[in-house]
């Protein structure tokens, strides 16, 4: 059942240890977040878990069917088409994912082509349909999303991830940067489609009311380790690690 | 027949920010629950009972102890349970009513209500239906429905976190103050629902301030008392 492991990842940067002997396992199906504050590592795990990044030492693995496999042995190219397809990576500005002389049609048809689709009256069917799934009018298929807002941009980058039907998605920080109400939608609407699409999710936030919605079970990160790990619920009631008790009371209530 | 049977649960909170105070809670705690009984908890405020009661639901840690819930037939440990354990235990076993409601933007009443049966599996149209049945029985206004409570007064609040807990068939079912904001339908309502529950074989635990709902619902009290500082 176990999707994706860490198994004692080790990274340093320079005087810093960004990963100091991490393991973690994700199971299918399952929401997982990372907290913790800037600087604790935790896109640094995102991405060595999503083989954006090589650890200095450890191992990535990954089950795509016949059993667990370790990312490094698949070379560029496996990789490459595994990033392509059955994984997904969320970036928390989707200028980073998108592109913007491209347009909002051609940024969804480009992953399924690279996934292999020719057809292109499928194609553009298919990339109306998922405009549609994240509440953009289709009508707006062929407007460049430099004409977008922030969150639509958002949205966007979502359908032109989720098109190709991965298993396994990555998400740096959502909903970052965007207005409380624009954050709210976006949530609601990765709440729906994750559940919907029975989607595993590996999720980086520094919000920890993100991380309650939205995830199954938590991690929390200080300098490089996991200092707690469970429940969602139970991280955040009765925590545990006085890192954790921090961040918990550090929190305004609305 | 045996529904939960807790023991020997310790559980004491050591606050890092406060200089490390420890402030143990539970000791020796245990509490034996059979199908078609509510047991009521009582005692003073501080006694443990909250925390108890979450406990019981795997949302506090014990630091010892076991926690045997019998679910899909076989008695499961929640305390020494892995996650994904715990998670299909409050999918089908345990239901939890809290205080209060934790409402989400965007999420309708209605969804609110009718998600615990998605997650079993049921199809939308069939939970929505009975959702707005169980809505409608708790009297919430139908013109509230489609709408997310965020902005409902606390009793309506209430009202769907209650309808959210009795629409599923919970083997085991954990109540905190289930009627603290309810006026006097309304409660009989819920004790109506308590009972229903029992008669089909459910074992209800609960924190009922109320002595009128402790006398019509409950068949057992449980006292705890605080401990004391130094114990």
């Amino acid at each position: 059942m176990t999707l994706l492991q860490a198994q004692n990842l080790q990274k340093r940067f320079g005087v810093i240890e960004a990963l100091n002997d991490v393991s973690l396992s994700l199971r299918r199906h399952e929401i997982l977040a990372i907290v913790g504050e800037s600087g604790s590592g935790k896109s640094t795990l995102l991405s060595a878990l999503s083989g954006r990044t090589a650890p200095d030492s450890g191992a990535v693995l990954y089950d795509g069917g016949n059993g667990l496999q370790p990312i490094s042995e698949l070379g560029e190219l496996g990789l490459r088409r595994l990033q392509r397809s059955r994984w997904g990576y969320i970036h928390q500005d989707p200028r980073q994912a998108l592109r913007l002389s491209v347009t909002a049609g051609g940024n969804i048809g480009e992953r399924l082509m690279a996934a292999g689709a020719r057809h292109y009256g499928n194609i553009r069917d298919t990339a109306a349909h998922w405009l549609e799934a994240v509440e953009i009018d289709p009508a707006r298929i062929d407007d460049f999303p430099r004409h977008f807002s922030g969150g639509m941009m958002q949205r966007l980058q979502i359908a032109a991830t989720l098109v190709t039907g991965p298993e396994l998605v990555f998400m740096d920080e959502p909903t970052g940067g965007l207005d409380v109400s624009v954050q709210a939608r976006i949530l609601d609407l990765i709440r729906n489609l994750v559940r919907k699409l029975g989607l595993a999710v590996v999720l980086v936030t520094h919000d920890i009311g993100v991380a309650r919605l939205l995830a199954d079970r938590l991690v929390v990160m200080r300098r490089g380790q996991i200092v707690e790990s469970g429940l969602t619920d139970q991280v955040l009631d009765d925590p545990h690690h006085e890192y954790t008790q921090l961040l918990v009371s550090s929190v305004l209530p609305a | 027949m045996i529904a939960l049977q807790a023991s020997n649960l310790q559980k004491a909170f050591t606050l890092h920010l406060q200089n490390g105070t420890c402030l143990p809670v539970l000791q020796n705690a245990g509490i034996t629950a059979r199908a078609g009984e509510c047991i009521a908890l009582t005692g003073p405020s501080g006694a443990g009972k909250s925390t108890l009661l979450r406990a019981l639901y795997g949302n506090y840690l014990v630091d010892s102890g076991s926690i045997a819930v019998r679910h899909r037939g076989a008695m499961v440990d929640i305390a020494k349970a892995a996650p994904e354990q715990v998670l299909s235990l409050r999918r089908e076993t345990l239901g939890y009513v809290s205080q209060f409601l934790r409402a989400m933007p965007r999420v309708s009443a209605l969804d609110i209500v009718a998600a615990p049966l998605l997650e079993r599996g049921e199809d939308q149209a069939s939970a929505r239906e009975k959702a707005a049945a169980m809505l409608a029985r708790l009297r919430v206004s139908p013109r509230l429905h489609n709408l997310p409570p965020v902005t409902f007064s606390g009793g309506e609040q209430q009202r769907v976190n209650l309808a959210r807990a009795f629409v599923c068939d919970w083997p085991v079912l954990l109540l905190d103050e289930p009627t603290a904001s309810l006026d006097p339908a309304n409660r009989d309502t819920v004790i109506a629902l308590m009972n229903d529950s029992k008669s089909r074989g459910a074992a209800l635990i609960g924190i009922f301030h109320d002595k009128f709902v402790r006398d019509a619902a409950a068949d057992v009290e449980l006292r705890l008392e605080p401990l004391k500082e130094d114990a």
